[in-house]
């Protein structure tokens, strides 16, 4: 669970490219990328939805 | 910052300097070069968990378990295919989230205890959620009257939900401070449109691209004047970079309400008369 031997494998396989790659699914996780989407879909999509499903990631709507 | 703080793992580069920081380049200065422990339940080296916690000045989100990466990938599209009700989004999200975990070893900055860690954290508060979506409760989110600055217990305790919610995760240290600070601003966004009525999602095409337009302009204008203000590359304290991050974040997420009321000015939006108040209808 805490070893580091997979994470070395992993990296011993990787090249530039994919190590691109992979920075860019992790930016999926960042803030700007989320606050993107938020905007893109609220403003473009469904207001009313969103707003629901942004207010449950921050917690308004978890301990309902 | 709580249970990250408590728990106080490092990430893989520093338990190993073979391990590589892929998604920020930096050269690895680790003292320690095993393999961590050697059975996979194991905890990592007492050892090395005594040097990590005996560091003075913390660099930028140095603490490993739980992936929040992770977490919040498992929240988002979860909670996105549980609300949209989408086949699509519910198949993909199994995918997305083994596809974020495996970028977040693969970079080396999670070990798979904590990517374990986040993906149950999320499952747990997606199944909350999913109880939620069933409750009677959840028609009030949309009520206006529910909102306003009355002692009533249903707005104290939305009032309390809102604002304090975010802060414990924040202690609780389930995503980063940069995303709670903007869902927070967001929050308070969101809270000052439902006051006024949520505007109406009609309209062309082209007006849809111009709210979205506009809203970008406004949100991307911000974070550069706030980027400039706070310069964080020199800082080291750990806690002036957290605060510093959150308050970015938090502003830009306030320019939705901006927005919003830029949009409605220029008539690309209209109020829906649904979500104000039975009150002010009647």
């Amino acid at each position: 669970m805490f070893q580091t031997e997979p994470i070395i494998y992993l990296q011993s396989l990787g090249n530039e490219w994919f190590t691109f790659l992979m920075i860019l699914i992790t930016m999926m996780g960042s803030s700007s990328f989320l606050i993107a989407i938020t905007i893109i879909t609220t403003f473009g999509v469904d207001f009313k939805k969103v707003l629901f499903c942004t207010s449950y990631c921050s917690g308004q709507a978890w301990l309902l | 910052m709580i249970l990250k703080v408590l728990i106080a793992f490092p990430r893989p580069d520093f338990v190993d300097n073979r391990v590589l920081n892929l998604e920020s380049g930096i050269k690895n200065t680790s003292l320690f070069n095993g393999n961590g422990p050697e059975g996979i339940f194991k905890l990592p080296d007492k050892e090395v968990l005594k040097a990590f916690r005996l560091q003075e000045a913390f660099t930028h989100s140095p603490f490993g378990f739980p992936s929040g990466h992770v977490a919040l990938t498992t929240v988002l599209w979860g909670g996105s295919a549980i609300i949209f009700k989408s086949r699509v989004i519910k198949r993909l999200t199994p995918l997305v989230i083994v596809i974020m975990a495996f970028s977040r070893m693969y970079l080396g900055r999670h070990f798979l205890g904590d990517i374990l860690g986040g993906v149950t954290i999320g499952l747990i508060f997606l199944i909350i959620f999913d109880n939620f979506l069933k409750s009677p409760l959840k028609d009030d989110f949309f009520k206006k009257e529910n909102f306003e600055l009355t002692l009533r217990h249903r707005n104290l305790f939305f009032y309390s939900v809102m604002f304090v919610i975010p802060i414990v995760f924040t202690a609780l240290s389930l995503v980063s401070s940069d995303i709670v600070g903007m869902f927070l601003g967001t929050n308070i966004a969101y809270f000052l449109i439902i006051r006024e009525g949520i505007p109406n999602d009609s309209g062309s095409v082209a007006q849809r691209i111009l709210r979205v337009f506009i809203a970008l302009l406004l949100f991307g204008a911000s974070s550069l004047i706030l980027d400039a203000m706070f310069v964080t590359s020199e800082m080291i304290n750990y806690l002036h970079f957290t605060l510093i991050e959150f308050l970015k974040a938090f502003i830009s997420g306030l320019t939705i309400w901006i927005s919003v009321a830029v949009c409605t000015k220029f008539d690309l939006y209209r109020r829906d008369k649904e979500f104000v108040s039975s009150r002010d209808a009647e």
